[in-house]
């Protein structure tokens, strides 16, 4: 039984634009995320991805729970539905990584053929590793988290490098590869034209970006707004 | 509650007290002081006296990151030959000192042993709370001496990879269309300059996160919170919860006496503790316990932590954390007129921002002069932590670098302050001992438990140099002359 499955470009286009899409509601969700240590301040999924330490994680969300009662409940509510959301986004990003893949790997031949392959399968691992980390987080958000051991932070970190590290090296092997297929004339006329979409896709995300972006200034007092600290 | 690890001597054992004060040099300073002062030659550096016969100074305790260890050997000599403290004040290290000092025990009690005691069971190191990343590159900095040199020829490597990997890339591709079977090594190149820049793009991004995050912890690497909660739980181990107990542990003085007569008496004679911080807000020299008013209402005084004022007082910029004292009812007419009256602020912020006193005033032994008193009961004693290295270029207005030259441009501000009333009021100079520590390094947490009892044992010479050459009686005539003539000064000018 072969490991490689034959895709045309249109599945590609459909689950990038669907994952850039969930990214952008996520960044709109995500200016809601503050804090209270000692001031209020804003944090971000990475500070609970890449903690200094496990101690570090629960500081966080114990911050969070520190701002008066109804902006706690905002920050609160946006971070989880952002993980909830990212349940979604999941698919779509490891599903368009893995169909890159695919189509790089149906490119080659011998080694190159297998090793795409394999990476595109790897996909699956990372996934695994992402829903695992959501579950962990979602759990751990509560008013008095626990520190979790040594072992268990050490995993924790062990499976954010793989949930990262997977799709990342997949991504730079698959542009790499494509670049050189481009640099040495070797495409189809037809992907081009997908290729177009996905610039296009490209552009219109971070189009859309600009067009919500305000600055730490605006963020705060729309997070503040009817609260007694405004 | 963090655990607090064991600092380990190379052979495994655990460091204790004796290595500190059985190490035959500390005994050489005891042994020498002894022999100097027997019944012929009596040991009298102050005129206040308890009845167990300790004689009762003031100390003001200078900054200095970890070379506080040194002003421990220095206290303990002093206790040792019967010295105990009545006001008491310290920047940074020395506040440490300074709070450990005004909570161990009583008055009348010696306290070093005690602090010797907390200096070994505390790993320095647990100190540096930072972010790991953060922790690597101090510990780098401050261990390697050419460190920026290294970083350096890493970026100049790291360019070169990048270079080479693009010319291979080209060059690979154009000799593919003559030779074929190069198109594996082609493909393999385009991979390979893909991981690097992958590899680059993470690091640029991990050192933007590192800095954004210095952003949003207020421009301090470490949160200071590992100290915070060591000096707290000292704190609370010797019943000081609140600042209530802080001001009642300091002012608690035994029953004193004068060993000659003094138009003062001991009546107004009282106890109390200073710690130096630096408020970047209002822009002032915060005095804390003494001015918590600023922060609190008076029956919302307990509110406030006094770890916090030490942990204020000792969080060096960028270092540490700036501390901040938040919810000031600043609308409060009482509060207002605090600062209105205090600090001349007709808008006090809700919020106040701490960062080391030693910006200020490293060494503030001005808070002990007191211009009512003309002949003193007791003298004010200073220990100064003395790092200047003896360096030519120092002296050479041309030759310094860009970071010297800033550097001598702040040095120049924040300890003019001091200085000024050391120039002025010379006499106060004859009370400060000076340790030299010109071959230590104030921000090595890493120190070695070797170097730790070479720093107490400097501070203990320096004690026992210090209590040799001191001379009572002329620092109280040079006092009294000192302040008969300011006094006159100051009652002649309005003739004027």
């Amino acid at each position: 039984m072969s490991i490689y499955l034959q895709f045309h470009w249109l599945p590609f286009c459909i689950a990038f634009a669907i994952a850039l899409l969930i990214s952008f509601i996520m960044s709109i969700l995500g200016k809601n995320f503050y804090m209270m240590h000692l001031v209020i301040r804003k944090f971000s999924i990475v500070d609970f991805e890449f903690p200094a330490s496990a101690m570090e994680l629960v500081s966080v969300i114990k911050d969070i729970f520190s701002l008066p009662g109804a902006l706690a409940k905002k920050s609160l509510q946006a971070l989880r539905s952002q993980l909830y959301l990212d349940f979604l986004f999941m698919p779509a990003l490891y599903g368009s990584i893995f169909i890159l893949s695919m189509k790089v790997s149906g490119k080659m031949i011998y080694f190159g053929h297998s090793l795409f392959a394999i990476l595109a399968w790897l996909q699956c691992i990372a996934w695994i590793c992402d829903i695992m980390e959501n579950i962990y987080l979602l759990n751990k958000i509560r008013s008095e988290p626990v520190v979790s051991s040594p072992a268990v932070h050490r995993a924790y970190e062990i499976l954010e490098v793989v949930k990262w590290g997977i799709p990342l090296i997949t991504g730079v092997c698959c542009f790499a590869a494509i670049f050189y297929y481009w640099l040495a004339g070797s495409y189809s006329k037809n992907s081009l034209y997908f290729l177009m979409i996905t610039v296009l896709e490209i552009v219109v995300f971070f189009v859309l970006k600009k067009l919500t972006a305000k600055t730490e200034k605006q963020n705060l007092a729309n997070f503040l707004e009817g609260s007694e600290l405004q | 509650m963090p655990q607090l690890n064991d600092t380990k001597k190379p052979g495994g054992s655990v460091l204790n007290i004796n290595d500190f004060i059985q190490n035959p040099a500390v005994l050489e300073c005891v042994s020498e002081l002894k022999a100097k002062f027997s019944n012929d030659k009596p040991f009298i550096v102050s005129d206040v006296l308890d009845k167990n016969g300790n004689q009762y100074v003031n100390l003001v305790q200078k900054g200095g990151g970890v070379l506080g260890v040194a002003l421990v050997g220095y206290t303990y000599i002093l206790e040792l030959m019967g010295i105990r403290f009545l006001r008491l004040a310290g920047t940074s290290a020395g506040a440490i000192n300074t709070a450990l000092m005004t909570v161990i025990d009583k008055k009348e009690d010696a306290k070093s042993l005690s602090i010797l005691q907390a200096i070994c069971e505390l790993n320095f190191f647990n100190l540096v709370d930072g972010h790991p990343a953060a922790r690597w590159i101090i510990k780098k900095f401050i261990t390697h001496n050419d460190f920026a040199g290294r970083v350096k020829k890493w970026i100049t490597g790291i360019l070169f990879v990048a270079a080479f990997l693009i010319v291979g890339d080209f060059l690979f591709l154009g000799l593919e269309h003559k030779f074929e079977f190069l198109s594996i090594l082609t493909k393999l190149f385009f991979v390979l300059t893909g991981f690097y820049f992958l590899v680059i793009i993470l690091i640029i991004y991990y050192v933007s996160r590192l800095s954004k995050r210095l952003k949003n912890s207020g421009y301090g690497v470490n949160p200071g919170n590992y100290f915070y909660d060591w000096i707290k739980e000292q704190l609370i181990a010797n019943g000081v919860n609140n600042v209530t107990d802080l001001n009642t542990k300091a002012s608690t003085l035994p029953e004193l006496h004068l060993r000659v007569d003094n138009p003062e008496g001991t009546a107004s004679l009282k106890g109390d503790v200073t710690f130096i911080a630096s408020e970047l807000v209002t822009q002032n020299k915060i005095q804390f316990p003494d001015m918590c008013y600023l922060f609190r209402t008076k029956d919302q005084i307990d509110t406030l932590q006094p770890a916090g004022f030490i942990r204020a007082s000792m969080s060096i910029p960028v270092f540490f954390e700036s501390y901040m004292i938040d919810n000031i009812p600043c609308s409060s007419d009482e509060i207002k007129k605090a600062w209105m009256d205090t600090m001349g602020e007709p808008d006090p912020p809700s919020t106040a921002r701490f960062v080391d006193g030693g910006m200020l005033s490293n060494f503030p032994i001005n808070i002990f002069y007191n211009p009512k008193v003309v002949m003193p009961r007791l003298p004010s004693f200073g220990i100064d932590l003395d790092d200047s290295k003896p360096d030519e270029t120092e002296k050479n207005a041309t030759a310094w670098s860009l970071l010297g030259y800033v550097g001598r441009m702040f040095n120049t501000i924040r300890f003019y302050y001091d200085k000024d009333f050391l120039l002025k009021n010379k006499v106060y100079e004859k009370g400060v001992g000076k340790i030299p520590l010109a071959d230590y390094n104030w921000l090595n947490f890493f120190i070695s438990d070797q170097d730790k009892i070479n720093m107490f044992i400097r501070g203990a010479e320096a004690a026992t140099k210090f209590l040799k050459d001191f001379d009572w009686d002329d620092y109280k005539n040079n006092r009294t002359v000192m302040q008969q003539a300011l006094n006159k000064e100051s009652t002649s000018e309005p003739k004027k």
